[in-house]
Order: C-alpha cells, then sequence, then structure tokens
C-alpha cells in the first residue's frame, strides 16, 4: 500500500505540464467570468503564454526525468511522448499566434477549451492503457466538437452537429474493440507483454477484428477512409485557426498512439493497413481536384497526407516509425502554414469564405505572401527544396526496405501508386498558385495587405520548410535518438 | 575558386540580387542578366579549355557531406554536395551557358514583370547547370525536379494565348516522369554502398586519406559475403559508386548478382525501363512528346530557346549518365525496342511536322524527330553511335534556339506564326530570309554543318550495330528526308514567289541588330562545329571508350 501510495507521489512530477495545464484552464475561466470587460487581444496574449510556459516545463522534464510509466502503467513518459507534447504545443501556439494575427475575436471560453484540447492531447501521448487512451481521446473530441461549432451560426452547427455524431459512432466502435480486447487478454494495460501473448494465442481473425474495432476511433482521429466523412464539413465550418490545429495535432498524437498500440498488438494488420493508405490517398487526392473552396481543397489534402502517413506504419519498422515522425514535423510547417497563409490572403475571411478563385492575382499584389504560399503548398506536394520531398522519399524509402525484407506484393503496389499519387497532388496544390499567380487582379483583392507582423508569422513557418529540407540531419538525427 | 560551384552559384545569386534591386531599377534588369550570362560563358568556356581530354573520369571534382542520417538497424544515408565534369557534361555545360546567353539577349524583349522574369531565369540556368555537374543523383534529383519550378512560371506567366493550359501540361507530364526516376532512385540508394565510408565505419580504415585500392576490394569482399552488419553499412547516392556493380549488396533488389524479379519481370531491367521512361518525357520520345508543342507554342520565344536548347537535354544526358550508365544489361536488353521508338521519333516528328501550319509547332514536331536520332544513336552501343548521340544533342543545342529565334522574329512583327500567312518574304527581309535558310538547311543536315555530323553518324552508328536492326536504319534515314521535305517545303512557302501577306507590309522590317547578334554566332557555331567535329569528338571521346566498356 504504501509502495503504491510513494509511486504515486513519485509520478506526479512527470505531470507538471498537465497539472499546470489544469490550472491555467480554470484560471482562464475565472477571469473571464470575475472581468466582464473587453478584453481584445489580451487572451490571446495570456494562452500563448500559458502554452510556452508549458513548453518549457515539457523541455524541463526532457533533461530530468527518466523515462518509465507513471500511475501504475497508466501514462508512459518516453522521449516520444515529450517529442510529441511539444509537437502538440508548437501547433497550439502557432493556432493562437494565427488566430491572434488574423483579429479573430473569441469570447473567454474559446481559450479555455483549446486549452483542454491541448490538455486532452498531452495526456494522449503518454497513455499507455486503453482506458486512458480512451478518455483522453474523449476529452480531445469533446473539446474538438465545441470548438467547430463556436462561430455559432448556422454552417458551424452543422459541421459540429456532423462531427459529434461521427465522432460518437467511431467512439463507439472503438470501445466495443476495447471491451473485446479486454476480453480476450483481461488486461487494459497494452504495452504488458501478457496483453501481447494473450493476443497471439488467439483466433487471429476474433483479435484482428478486435484490434481493428478498437483503433477505429484512431483512424477516425487521422481521418483514414472510410472514417474520413466529417472532416470536409468540420474544416469547412470551423475558423481556420482551428481547423489547421485539427489538421496537425490530433492527427499527430493519433499517429503515436496507433504506433504504440501496433506495435505490440502483432497481429498481421499490416495488409489492411496497406489498402487503407492507398485509398486515404486517392481519395483524399482525388476529391481534392474538384474542390472550389481553399479550406475544403486543405481538408482533403490533410486527408491524403494521412494516406502518406499510414504509408510509413504500414512498413512498419524502426526506419519506418521514424519517417513517420519526420514526415509529421514536414506536415505541420506545410499544412499550417498553407492554412495560415491561405487565410491572411483570402479576401472574404470575414465571412467563412475561402472560394479559390477569390485568390486571383494576389499574388502579385502581395508576392512575399504569395511566394510562401506556394513554397507552403509545395512540400505538401513533396517538390525538392521543400522538407516535404526528405519526407516523402525516407517514408517510401522505409516501404521500399519493407518491400526487400518481405517480397510482399502489397507494399510494391502502394510504392507505385502511392508516389504516382505525388503526380496527381501536384494538379490539386498547383490550384492556389496558379490563381495566385496566373489570374488577373480582382476588385475584392486590391484591398489585402499583409502587415509586417503577418509576414513574420507566415516566414516562421515556411523558411523551416526550406531549412529542414536543407538540413534534414537536424530532424531525423533527433528523432532517431527518441 | 571552385569552378563547378561558381557556375552554379553565380546565377543563384544573380536571381537572390535582383530581387532586392528596386523597381526603379527596372531598366538594369536585363542587362544584369545578360553579364551574368556572359560571365557565365566565359567562364565555362575557360572550363572547357582548362579540360584534360587525356584523362579518364570526372574532372574539376568537389565533394563535400551534406546530410548524414544515422538510422539504427537500418545503416547510415550519406548524401553528398558531389560536383564533377567528363567528356560528357562538359560539353552539356558549355551549351548551357551559350543558350542561356543567347536567351537572355533574346529576352530583352520581355516588357512585362521584368524583375520577376529575369530572377527566374537566372534561378533556371543556375539549377539546369547543376543537374549537368551533379555527380550525387540525390542533388541531380534536386535539380532536375526544381527546374520545372522557373519554367512552370515562366511559361505561364509570359506565354501565350494557352499558356496556363501548357505550363500545366508541362508541369504535370514531367513530374509524373520524374517520379518513374524516383522510384528507380530510392530502390538504388537502398541496393548500394559507399565503400570508402562503410570501410571507415566497420573501422577499416581510421583516416580518409588511408583509403587504397586494396582497402576498398576488402570491403568488396565483406559485403559480398555479407559480413557487415546491416548497421553499419553506408548507403550512398554518388553515381560514381552507382555505376560500380560491386558496390551493391548481394541480396538487394538491384544487385547485378541477386538476380530478383518483380511480377516476373527482372528487377534490373525494369528498373533501367522505369529510369527510360522517365528521361524519355524530358527528352521527349514519342509517344510521351505531347507536352512538347504546347509548351513551346505558347512559350515566350527566349523560352522556347531555352526549352529546345537545353532543357531537352538533360532527357538525353539522363539516359546516358544514369539509365545506361547504372544499367548496361538493361541497355543491351531493349537496345533494338529504343532503336524503334528512336525511329518512331524520327518518323512520327517528321511527319507531324510536315503536316503543321504554326511554325513554332512545325519547329517544335522538328525537335522530336532530331532527339530520335539521339535514341538511335545510343541504342546502338557502337563509338560511332554514342558520340553521334552526344554529337547531336549538343548540335540540336545550337539549331534548335536559331529556329526558335527565326519563329520569334516573325513573331514580333504580326503576332502570327501561322506559315501560310506569308510568301516571298526574301524581298523585304533578305538578311532575315538567309539566316533563316542557314538554320533550315543546317537543321536537315546539309554537310558542312553540324546537323549533318550528329544525324550521319547517328545512322552510321545503328547499321553497324549488331542490336539494331537494318530496316529501323533505313527508316531513320527516310526521316533524314522527311526532313529536308519539311524544312525546304516552310522555306519555299514563307520565303520564295511573289510577296504576300495578310498584315500590313510596313511592320516587315529586316533583321535588328540584335537579331543578329543572336542568329549569326549560332549559325557560325554550327558550321565550325560542322566543318571541325574534332573539336567535340575530342572531348567525347574518351568518355564514350570508358562508357561503352560496360557493354
Amino acid at each position: 500500500m504504501l509502495q503504491e501510495l510513494t509511486h504515486i507521489l513519485q509520478s506526479v512530477p512527470g505531470l507538471t505540464p498537465e497539472l499546470w495545464l489544469i490550472a491555467a484552464f480554470a484560471g482562464v475561466i475565472a477571469w473571464d467570468l470575475i472581468d466582464r470587460s473587453e478584453k481584445g487581444s489580451a487572451f490571446h496574449a495570456v494562452t500563448a503564454g500559458i502554452l510556452l510556459i508549458t513548453s518549457w516545463l515539457v523541455i524541463r522534464q526532457w533533461k530530468e526525468l527518466t523515462p518509465g510509466f507513471l500511475f501504475g502503467r497508466m501514462l508512459v513518459i518516453d522521449g516520444k511522448s515529450l517529442y510529441f507534447k511539444l509537437f502538440v504545443l508548437l501547433a497550439g501556439l502557432i493556432t493562437v499566434l494565427h488566430s491572434w494575427l488574423t483579429g479573430r475575436k473569441w469570447s473567454g471560453e474559446f481559450f479555455s477549451v483549446l486549452i483542454g484540447l491541448i490538455l486532452g492531447l498531452l495526456v494522449l501521448a503518454m497513455a499507455a492503457n486503453l482506458l486512458t487512451v480512451y478518455l483522453s481521446l474523449e476529452i480531445v473530441s469533446i473539446s474538438s466538437y465545441i470548438l467547430t461549432a463556436f462561430r455559432g451560426d448556422r454552417k458551424s452547427a452543422e459541421g459540429g452537429m456532423k462531427y459529434v455524431l461521427f465522432g460518437s459512432v467511431s467512439s463507439g466502435l472503438m470501445l466495443y474493440g476495447m471491451s473485446l480486447l479486454y476480453g480476450i487478454t483481461s488486461t487494459l494495460d497494452f504495452l504488458n507483454p501478457a496483453f501481447t501473448r494473450a493476443l497471439v494465442e488467439t483466433d487471429p481473425l476474433v483479435s484482428g477484428t478486435a484490434v481493428l474495432l478498437a483503433i477505429s476511433g484512431l483512424l477516425f482521429k487521422i481521418s483514414a477512409v472510410p472514417l474520413h466523412v466529417w472532416n470536409p464539413d468540420v474544416y469547412e465550418a470551423a475558423e481556420t485557426p482551428v481547423a489547421s490545429f485539427f489538421s496537425v495535432a490530433p492527427k499527430a498524437v493519433a499517429f503515436l498512439v496507433l504506433m504504440r498500440f501496433l506495435s505490440v498488438s502483432l497481429v498481421d494488420f499490416q495488409p489492411v493497413l496497406a489498402v487503407i493508405s492507398l485509398a486515404t490517398i486517392t481519395v483524399g487526392n482525388f476529391s481534392a481536384l474538384w474542390q472550389k473552396d481553399a479550406k475544403r481543397l486543405l481538408a482533403y489534402s490533410s486527408i491524403a497526407q494521412s494516406g502518406f502517413v499510414l504509408v510509413g506504419l504500414t512498413a512498419f519498422s524502426e526506419l519506418g516509425l521514424q519517417t513517420v515522425i519526420f514526415y509529421l514535423g514536414a506536415y505541420l510547417f506545410g499544412t499550417m502554414g498553407s492554412f495560415y497563409l491561405v487565410d491572411v490572403l483570402s479576401p472574404g475571411r470575414s465571412r467563412n469564405d475561402f472560394t479559390i478563385s477569390g485568390f486571383d492575382g494576389l499574388g502579385r499584389n502581395q508576392p512575399l505572401a504569395g511566394v510562401m504560399l506556394t513554397i507552403a503548398l509545395l512540400s505538401l506536394v513533396g517538390i525538392p527544396m521543400t522538407v516535404g520531398f526528405t519526407a516523402k522519399l525516407f517514408l517510401f524509402s522505409s516501404l521500399w526496405d519493407g518491400y526487400q525484407l518481405s517480397h510482399s506484393g502489397l507494399f510494391l503496389t502502394l510504392f507505385v501508386f502511392g508516389l504516382f499519387n505525388t503526380a496527381v497532388s501536384l494538379a490539386v496544390y498547383v490550384r492556389i498558385p496558379f490563381a495566385l499567380f496566373f489570374r488577373p487582379e480582382r476588385a475584392e483583392g486590391q484591398g489585402i495587405r499583409l502587415s509586417p507582423a503577418q509576414l513574420l508569422l507566415g516566414a516562421i513557418l515556411t523558411v523551416p520548410v526550406v531549412l529542414l529540407f536543407l538540413r534534414s540531419d537536424w530532424l531525423f538525427n533527433w528523432i532517431s535518438r527518441l | 575558386m571552385p569552378i563547378l560551384t561558381t557556375l552554379i552559384f553565380l546565377p543563384l545569386l544573380g536571381a537572390i540580387g535582383l530581387l532586392c534591386l528596386p523597381d526603379s531599377a527596372r531598366p538594369v534588369f536585363r542587362w544584369v542578366t545578360l553579364v551574368l550570362c556572359a560571365l557565365h560563358l566565359a567562364l565555362s568556356s575557360w572550363l572547357w579549355l582548362s579540360f584534360d581530354k587525356q584523362l579518364i573520369g570526372y574532372q574539376f571534382t568537389e565533394t563535400f557531406d551534406w546530410i548524414t542520417l544515422t538510422l539504427g538497424q537500418f545503416g547510415v544515408i550519406s548524401i553528398d554536395y558531389a560536383l564533377g565534369v567528363d567528356g560528357l557534361s562538359l560539353p552539356m555545360v558549355w551549351l548551357t551557358s551559350l543558350v542561356m546567353l543567347v536567351g537572355a539577349v533574346s529576352s530583352f524583349e520581355i516588357k512585362t514583370k521584368e524583375k520577376a522574369y529575369f530572377s527566374l531565369y537566372l534561378l533556371l540556368t543556375g539549377t539546369v547547370v547543376g543537374c549537368f555537374v551533379a555527380l550525387d543523383l540525390f542533388l541531380f534529383f534536386l535539380f532536375f525536379e526544381f527546374m520545372l519550378l522557373p519554367m512552370y512560371f515562366l511559361v505561364g506567366l509570359w506565354g501565350g494565348p494557352r499558356r496556363e493550359y501548357a505550363s500545366l501540361k508541362f508541369f504535370l507530364y514531367t513530374l509524373a516522369g520524374s517520379v518513374f526516376i524516383l522510384l528507380v532512385m530510392i530502390a538504388l540508394y537502398l541496393s548500394a554502398v559507399d565503400p570508402a565510408e562503410t570501410a571507415l565505419s566497420v573501422g577499416l580504415v581510421k583516416d580518409r586519406a588511408m583509403i587504397t585500392d586494396q582497402v576498398l576490394d576488402q570491403v568488396h569482399l565483406a559485403i559480398s559475403q555479407l559480413q557487415v552488419d546491416p548497421a553499419q553499412l553506408v548507403h550512398t547516392f554518388d553515381l560514381r559508386y552507382l555505376s560500380d556493380p560491386a558496390n551493391y549488396v548481394p541480396e538487394s533488389l538491384l544487385s547485378t548478382m541477386a538476380g530478383h524479379e518483380i511480377f516476373g519481370m527482372s528487377a534490373r531491367l525494369l528498373a533501367f525501363a522505369l529510369l527510360f521512361i522517365g528521361f524519355a518525357v524530358k527528352l521527349p520520345m514519342v509517344p510521351l512528346h505531347t507536352w512538347l508543342p504546347d509548351a513551346h507554342v505558347e512559350a515566350p520565344t527566349p523560352i522556347s530557346v531555352v526549352l529546345a536548347g537545353i532543357l531537352l537535354k538533360i532527357g538525353g544526358y539522363g539516359f546516358f549518365r544514369i539509365a545506361y550508365e547504372l544499367f548496361p544489361d538493361g541497355a543491351v536488353y531493349f537496345a533494338a525496342w529504343i532503336a524503334g521508338l528512336g525511329v518512331l521519333s524520327i518518323v512520327y516528328g517528321a511527319f507531324n511536322a510536315l503536316s503543321q501550319n504554326d511554325l513554332k509547332r512545325m519547329i517544335a514536331y522538328s525537335s522530336v524527330s532530331h532527339m530520335g536520332f539521339v535514341l538511335l544513336g545510343l541504342a546502338a552501343l557502337t563509338p560511332e553511335g554514342a558520340n553521334a548521340a552526344i554529337y547531336q544533342l549538343f548540335s540540336h543545342g545550337i539549331l534548335s534556339p536559331m529556329l526558335f529565334l527565326v519563329a520569334g522574329v516573325i513573331y514580333e512583327r504580326t503576332h502570327d506564326r501561322s506559315i501560310d500567312g506569308y510568301r516571298g518574304l526574301a524581298t523585304p527581309m533578305p538578311s532575315y530570309a538567309a539566316w533563316t535558310a542557314v538554320a533550315f538547311f543546317a537543321s536537315l543536315g546539309l554537310p558542312g554543318f553540324s546537323g549533318f555530323i550528329g544525324e550521319f553518324f547517328s545512322l552510321m552508328g545503328a547499321f553497324n550495330s549488331t542490336y539494331v536492326p537494318v530496316w529501323m536504319v533505313v527508316a531513320g534515314g527516310f526521316g533524314l528526308v522527311l526532313g529536308a521535305g519539311y524544312f525546304l517545303w516552310t522555306f519555299q512557302r514563307v520565303f520564295l514567289g511573289k510577296t504576300w501577306t495578310m498584315h500590313d507590309t510596313s511592320v516587315l522590317t529586316d533583321l535588328t541588330f540584335r537579331e543578329k547578334a543572336m542568329l549569326v554566332p549560332l549559325g557560325l557555331l554550327s558550321l565550325a562545329f560542322g566543318i571541325l567535329p574534332g573539336t567535340l569528338f575530342s572531348i567525347t571521346e574518351g568518355y564514350v571508350m570508358e562508357f561503352l566498356k560496360k557493354f
């Protein structure tokens, strides 16, 4: 008994950033309740400060903490969870700055819900037990539903409702799968060798079904086909900074949990993942081809990008997992850069109207922002001189390596069709630079002027895209040490 | 001073410099570009003169470690910044400088958004040179694909009425082509290792300076007997190592020993075929050529000049440097097919050229036809054939800019390129007619001009080859006749007879000084290289001898 108590006490320092965020969550609500006056951008500044302090706490954990389990194997703290925590905090910080620089006015609840969402993601990044996975995923989901519907008009309510419906079905499926897994293995502690042993001893059909159901909630979060239908509507309904955050942070953490979970459930999931991956890339790319709205285009693009990340997961080697993490890093800058620059450049921002033809000729008016947006989009295609190229190169290298070892025709199919999809994706992404530079200017775009601060954030997001291409070893060698 | 790095970065720095100049400096943009291109040509002429023809292998090499990734059990990936020139790339580098200078003079007619235009133009120059001097496949691919961007914008922003369609088609076609190359690139570097770096990582030697041939042999032996821990293998993109079969890990898919099969086909042959398709899009080869006429017709004159003069050469260069050098077995296996596709390009391109009414389209199809000779000469795998293929690349690099400049001259005056829109232009524009005649006769293969050497030796090489059936050589020869047909017929319709045009005849002024300054040197160069083919052959010979040893 005493031993358990000391263990719990010893575990508390591992949770400092989360405890701090809980306090901040309550603090923001209380501040908003007590002081009802107009606060302007104060909330933005405070939230950014809170996130910076959290990041500092995580970095301190990196230096001081020894990797291990917390709270009786409920949570695990290791290099990967700390890396993903920083990843989420960076995405959160970018989201706040994005919202701030585009002059969005939110009531105080927005910030507390955003903090709640980030809190959920930080816990999810450490989750080592099916229970903590489910709980933190629900925190993430509920906060996301609220943020989607936050604009309060008809469309955003519709998007939020869709999200709730699809989300609850998938979390139901997930819960069902988890209960099956509990029935099979009689433990929720999935990092325990006993869990793997029990799973291997079961009929592969049963264990395979249970695993697939259990990961459906995660596949829903990364919007893998066929659990992707909510994605474009939700992104369109949500305000752009929120959509930008959705497309990066929850996905990345869901991938981390997928990696953890799949590495212990020794069922033969690779064929299923290969099919899902190829379907996700193809559906995402080809649907994006026909979009007229830049935000919907980016939504479908984020589906396709998830498919690419799944390629690395399919290969499922040490290298494959490292490239997945690298790809997510590349993806963060490319996607958040694209969302941000699309948002600041769009003449119809206040009406939530991001029609691609609205960008006509803006690149001539605002060449610097136009070039930065082009760089971010080209990184999503994977053209050299952007980190997107390096990420795709490594991703498919790991798949090829897997093919060399297994000689599986499915890997080869994914290899060939996945790479050819990059040519298709060019046709998708090039439509925005095409409008920016090749189309004659329109009257509504004349007034678009970007402030130096707005340009600076654009540069902060796009310079790493090029820099990490030139020195991909900086990020990669960090990841390989995790 | 590292000359090759300078050749790449001089234009790139120039591009950045132009971007920093204020808009009020508008009139100097073109002059800055011109001066930089002239300097570039001077530097590459110096390179040509100091090139040692006796030496085998790469010269002026520069190698720096760029990215080294340690990937645990998987080994190490090493990407180098490696440059060098040999008898194949040197003529291409010089040609790049020449064509870019001509293009810079021709770019004086650009009157809108000059800053962006000249920056992109210089950016293009740097990346094209980079493509020809890169010895690391990663670096090559970087330049190869990055080049599409400036080209896309140059065609799409300063082109003709259907520029948006043409630029997108160009971008998509060539990107799809480069995916074929990327597929093989991934398989290649994962199959091959850098023996020198591996010797270091295994601990055979302590220092790079201690690496001798003996050490390398030791490494090769250890690798072939699977004695090296995979975690210590250093995978490389360096073309110098990739072209040596001893550097391939035995169980890897592209190893010559293993004989792996993919879908019932030898993995190496498949890899060759993919590389071939990738570069054939760029060359372009029938039936992958459809982007070319569109891009040419819509591109502004200087960009057509660059596209035909240099960008197509990268396809031919890629055949030599990558597809053939790394997969000689594939080249032998597919030789008859490649020759057949070459002949198809020659004849199909020529027939298409015959039927065109747009002068630029006609020239674009003549390019397709001329590039067919490159394929034919290459497929032969004989000294004459391979030398002629390089010669044809070079000669076409001089003649096609001339042809597009000729088309540009009339287009600038009347904005009409239709062949049936003019008759008897020789009377109002005598020197224009004369220099067009030079360009046309040189291109159709009149002895004394460079075009003749390339085409004649290609056919001769193919005739002497054991790989190419004789009927193909005959069909290729028929292509020459067709070539004479469309050039002479066009010349007759446009320049001879009584002067007639539907445009105001007052605009039909003869060549300006600037136009002569471009056409005359190109015409003289073609004549010089036609009379003294040894100037170029003496450079390429050594390379070709080494190249053919692989087969």
